[in-house]
């Protein structure tokens, strides 16, 4: 055996494909061959460099919005024409993207796109798939002009949120909720001065709900339910009409 | 999976529970940046469920999902061509919840892992972090076991090289 062979083996070793009778005729070359032996020892290095890498930990609050994404798109592919799949994920996919951009508003255009798409197809409209129950949006308002939750505090809102959210979830009430970033975001025309454009400068749309309800009573009775009065915001409710 | 292929798509949520952990370190390591990787796995588990019919169970469900992954990597680095090979995230380190920040060796095989391409990087990644064997692994690349081989050699020698120098 040249060391050429034997470094040859080393590497099929150490990559878990040698065979036993490879395994002899190396340690039987090694035993004699000291350039090998070296050799062996700083690859071993190298491929123990690798196994002992940490795995990366995802983000918590990345992962749980990816698996929700991905649980909208399931609902699309069972609705919608398989044809209008991939058009669905990209639209996803742009939206998480574009950090710099407002995302809940996006994220609500991509509702109601879905919603068209989905629901308001010509041909499912006519079909048994459509749902039959309204929409309404639940626009969150909080206050500017009261002291902003930080801290555990702000960790408390959010969480008791997610929960909601959940219980939303389960009733069969739920069909998007979003948190927008905590910035003024972008207003057009430019001399606009708040990120809602049409809200007064005292409040700030913080997120929003989609939900199914009967009716405006219905909608407001799942509202008064949620967090939102307790912390002093406003809820904004409004149909969404599917045209 | 075979449940997903067959339509029942309410357990691609207990297969995204199962897997994304795994699919997430795979992308990090491949394209060196851990947001990215957030983003990679959601389009990850977006194609399964596009392409769940395509999956037929006779190679396994990991080599089915780590060709997918694999395949979003490629996409994402041809997209990002313009910045050099892997830009390793500075914050890589805070992320990873068991290494300290001064881990120097850790450092040096990132950067030596950096210096290869993505789909030595993979292979190398593949048969010793997952322990995948030369035909588990060109099953997830699409070519020849013999091809994997000469790249697992090639690149752990360029690891040695690279993790020998001063």
């Amino acid at each position: 055996m040249t060391c050429d062979d034997a470094e040859d083996i080393i590497l099929d070793t150490l990559c878990g494909a040698a065979d036993t009778a490879a395994r002899a005729s190396l340690a039987s070359h090694m035993s004699q061959c000291p350039q090998c032996q070296l050799l062996a020892t700083s690859l071993c290095a190298a491929a123990n460099a690798i196994v002992t890498l940490p795995k990366s930990e995802p983000n918590t609050t990345s992962m749980q919005r990816a698996r929700a994404n991905l649980m909208l798109a399931v609902r699309g592919a069972r609705s919608a024409p398989s044809r209008y799949l991939p058009f669905i994920t990209r639209i996803r996919r742009m939206s998480s993207r574009m950090h710099h951009v407002t995302q809940g508003l996006l994220t609500a255009a991509v509702g109601a796109i879905l919603t068209f798409i989905i629901i308001g197809h010509p041909a499912q409209s006519a079909g048994t798939t459509r749902d039959p129950q309204p929409h309404f949006m639940l626009l969150i308002m909080e206050n500017l002009s009261a002291p902003q939750p930080t801290g555990a505090e702000l960790q408390q809102v959010i969480a008791e949120h997610r929960a909601w959210a959940q219980h939303l979830e389960a009733a069969g009430r739920l069909v998007a909720a979003e948190k927008l970033t905590d910035d003024d975001g972008r207003g057009l025309p430019a001399a606009t001065p708040t990120a809602s454009g049409t809200a007064p400068a005292t409040e700030r749309i913080g997120g929003f709900y989609i939900i199914r309800a009967s009716d405006y009573d219905d909608a407001a009775k799942i509202a008064n339910e949620g967090p939102v009065l307790k912390y002093g915001g406003r809820v904004q409710i409004r149909k969404i009409d599917k045209v | 999976m075979k449940a997903v292929a067959a339509g029942d798509l309410d357990q691609l949520g207990c297969l995204f529970d199962r897997c994304h952990r795994a699919v997430h370190a795979l992308c990090a390591r491949l394209v060196g940046s851990t947001d990215a990787a957030d983003d990679l796995t959601q389009e990850v588990f977006l194609r399964v469920l596009r392409f769940r019919r395509s999956y037929r169970g006779d190679a396994s469900f990991q080599t089915w999902l780590y060709r997918i992954t694999y395949n979003v990597c490629m996409t994402h680095r041809r997209r990002e061509r313009a910045t050099p090979e892997c830009q390793a995230d500075p914050d890589w380190y805070a992320h990873t919840s068991n290494t300290p920040p001064d881990n120097s060796l850790h450092r040096d095989v990132e950067a030596a892992l950096a210096d290869l391409s993505i789909t030595d990087r993979t292979v190398l990644i593949l048969n010793q972090h997952e322990g995948m064997t030369y035909r588990e692994i060109a099953a997830v690349l699409g070519t020849s076991p013999g091809a994997v081989r000469v790249r697992a050699h090639r690149a752990l020698r360029a690891l040695r090289t690279r993790m020998e120098q001063p």
